[in-house]
């Protein structure tokens, strides 16, 4: 961890804001921004001091989040009224948005009781009150450490530094990375909790000298899910592993543009190969190009030869993951006195034992452990009753059904689940083989269209899905795919090459064109003449 | 011959055949085998032996790290995973799928799914 900031005895994200009120808007004539001014070494003993000036032009308001859906605001006004004894207390106004109340009080003097309520339960949930901050101006101050601006409506939070602080920052370089890193939690915490950073998409940290990312890694545990663009221009990141500190991050935008990574060898896929669902990186979409031709296989989506079996094994894995997942009781009827099932386990090098391990260690038939005869035939679970047996001692999942890999035929599935109790993720790679269920059985009642034959379940560490290959999309019902696109990889490859020299064009526009053409070189060809008449 | 045997050492055989000469493993498939390659179906001994001879990689490191079999009403399923390293590459988990059906006395290779797994 290295934030190196301007003099280690302050805190701060080691960006120094010369008093500046820089916005990187274009248009941000009604944003609002608030300037956090820390006066230096009070930063360091608790004494955290936090100055927000308020315009005073508007009537209080307070932000109440984590209210049921339904709810009716003078419902939830005559509870708080009641719940903060202050029955003569007069709301002006309440308004929905983003599933926050707002509301609008006439007193100052009774912002503060409301806060209070925070955490007190409204319909079973607990709500969170705060108040809103939302007509703060910034001041020039003499020596702030750092700017913070958020700019609300934009939803744009700037850690940055600017360009002339950078220079005096390198010469005061941070010694203690453990004080950093902790202030940094703080920070983050505070920003979170006081300025409810949640509304924003964009958080930018340019220009401050970051060394590591292995302090971001906390900013993980904070909701802050609706952050997908992050801004780390001009730092000095070098190293691509630092990116996996934030791999968990759902990323669509990235830039790290004047690091010294951005001039490694292979940096744009490297940076994607991390980052599933990033988009852009340094302004550009990442496409195609960004991958070199390897001898690694691609990562593929999901296969089936037919529709209709895709749709069968879609439905069969629904229904099987849902009552698996809610209805634990009722899987029982998936399966036959003939049904087969046992489960491997992988640990994986996380020595720490979270959620069951012990317990999947317990169930694990990987014949690769010598295991006895009656050990191996004790974990072969035959028949529904034994495996139903085994499945009521199995921990609470909740099977993440969006994004499940399936081959059918046999239905292999890949994916993760998370144990409900430990909210403990895990990756697992699950094999069924089906047979339709015979007419009027239990199962069919139950509207099992197949019972389950065989069943193996590999669970292993949780890693996150990849970027998958793009060029075999799995059929969507009642689209038929025609007969080119469905060229393999390599020989795509070779008509985009050709395709290339013939018109110059740029990878990502040529193959578009090839896209738009069927992957035909002659009505490819003939595209591009018509599009580049019609631009002369 | 106990299962657990056979899985054991059809593996091997596999493994150590795909090593040596990916061509050599002609006699495990029949023209009704299908193999499922990240995702990619090949039907018939001829395509299939095509397709593995034709991969562009060299060498591949394997660790497996569980191996497990069940017995199915004509044969046996077989399920490995690991990681693989192609060409001196960064390891990749994988799930390696069989199905063998005993086929008067002797075993052939009816289905197989490989997949790399979210490296």
């Amino acid at each position: 961890m290295s934030f190196r900031g301007r003099g280690g005895k302050r805190g701060g994200f080691g960006g120094g804001g010369g008093g500046n009120n820089h916005n990187h808007n274009n248009n941000n004539n009604n944003t609002r921004s608030v300037l956090v001014k820390r006066g230096g070494k009070q930063s360091r003993g608790g004494g955290r001091r936090f100055e927000v000036t308020n315009r005073n032009d508007d009537l209080p308001r307070v932000v109440i989040s984590n209210l049921p859906n339904t709810t009716d605001a003078n419902d939830v006004m005559d509870y708080l009224k009641n719940k903060s004894f202050r029955p003569n207390m007069v709301f002006k106004g309440s308004e929905f948005r983003n599933q926050k109340l707002f509301l609008t009080l006439l007193r100052n003097e009774d912002v503060q009781p409301l806060v209070n309520l925070s955490g007190t339960r409204y319909g079973g949930d607990k709500i969170f009150i705060q108040r809103e901050d939302r007509s703060s101006s910034a001041k020039f101050v003499k020596q702030p450490t750092t700017t913070l601006t958020l700019t609300q409506q934009n939803k744009r939070a700037d850690i940055s530094a600017n360009q002339q602080q950078h220079q005096q920052q390198q010469q005061q370089k941070i010694s203690t990375e453990t004080l950093l890193f902790g202030l940094f939690i703080l920070e983050m915490n505070v920003i979170y909790r006081y300025w409810s950073l949640s509304w924003a998409n964009t958080i930018s940290f340019s220009h401050n000298n970051i060394t590591s990312f292995s302090g971001f890694v906390l900013m993980t545990r904070f909701k802050l899910e609706n952050l997908i663009n992050f801004n780390f221009d001009s730092n000095k990141i070098t190293d691509f592993d630092e990116l996996d500190y934030l791999s968990d991050l759902p990323l669509r935008e990235l830039l790290l543009s004047n690091n010294p990574i951005a001039s490694q060898p292979n940096y744009r896929m490297e940076v994607a190969k991390r980052f599933p669902d990033l988009k852009f990186l340094d302004g550009v979409e990442i496409g195609p190009a960004d991958f070199p031709p390897s001898p690694c296989p691609p990562l593929r989506p999901s296969f089936f030869d037919t529709v209709e079996t895709q749709q069968f094994a879609y439905r069969f894995l629904q229904k099987y993951f849902t009552t698996f997942d809610t209805d634990r009781s009722n899987i029982v009827k998936a399966y036959s006195e003939d049904s087969i099932f046992s489960m491997t386990f992988s640990a994986g090098d996380d020595s720490v034992a979270r959620g069951s391990v012990k317990q999947y260690g317990r169930s694990n038939r990987n014949l690769l452990k010598s295991l006895d005869l009656t050990k191996r035939t004790q974990l072969l679970y035959v028949g529904f009753e034994k495996i139903y047996n085994f499945f009521k001692l199995f921990p609470a999942t909740t099977h993440n059904l969006s994004t499940p890999i399936v081959d059918a035929l046999y239905v292999i599935t890949h994916g993760f689940f998370t144990e409900t109790s430990f909210c403990t993720k895990r990756s697992f790679d699950r094999v069924f083989v089906l047979a339709p269920a015979p007419p009027n059985s239990d199962s069919a009642k139950q509207g099992w269209e197949a019972v389950i034959l065989n069943e193996q379940l590999h669970i292993r560490p949780y890693v996150r899905f990849p970027r998958l290959a793009t060029d075999a999309v799995p059929p969507t019902p009642n689209t038929v795919t025609p007969a080119p696109t469905q060229l393999a990889a390599p020989e795509k490859e070779l008509l985009l090459q050709q395709f290339k020299n013939m018109t110059s064009l740029k990878d990502e526009f040529a193959i578009e064109c090839l896209d738009k053409s069927g992957w035909d070189l002659n009505n490819a060809t003939q595209t591009f003449q018509t599009f580049n008449l019609s631009i002369e | 011959m106990s299962a657990d045997q056979i899985s054991r050492q059809f593996l091997e055989h596999y493994y150590n055949t795909f090593d040596a000469d990916r061509k050599a493993l002609a006699p495990l498939y029949t023209p009704q085998s299908v193999l499922t390659w990240e995702g990619k179906a090949i039907q018939g001994k001829d395509n299939i032996i095509n397709h593995v001879s034709s991969l562009p990689f060299q060498n591949v490191k394997r660790r497996l790290n569980t191996l497990d079999y069940q017995p199915t009403s004509n044969g046996l399923m077989i399920m490995a995973t690991g990681d693989l390293s192609i060409d001196g590459g960064n390891p990749m988990k994988f799930t390696h799928i069989f199905h063998l059906v005993n086929n008067a006395g002797a075993f052939n290779l009816m289905n197989e799914f490989l997949r790399l797994n979210l490296e």
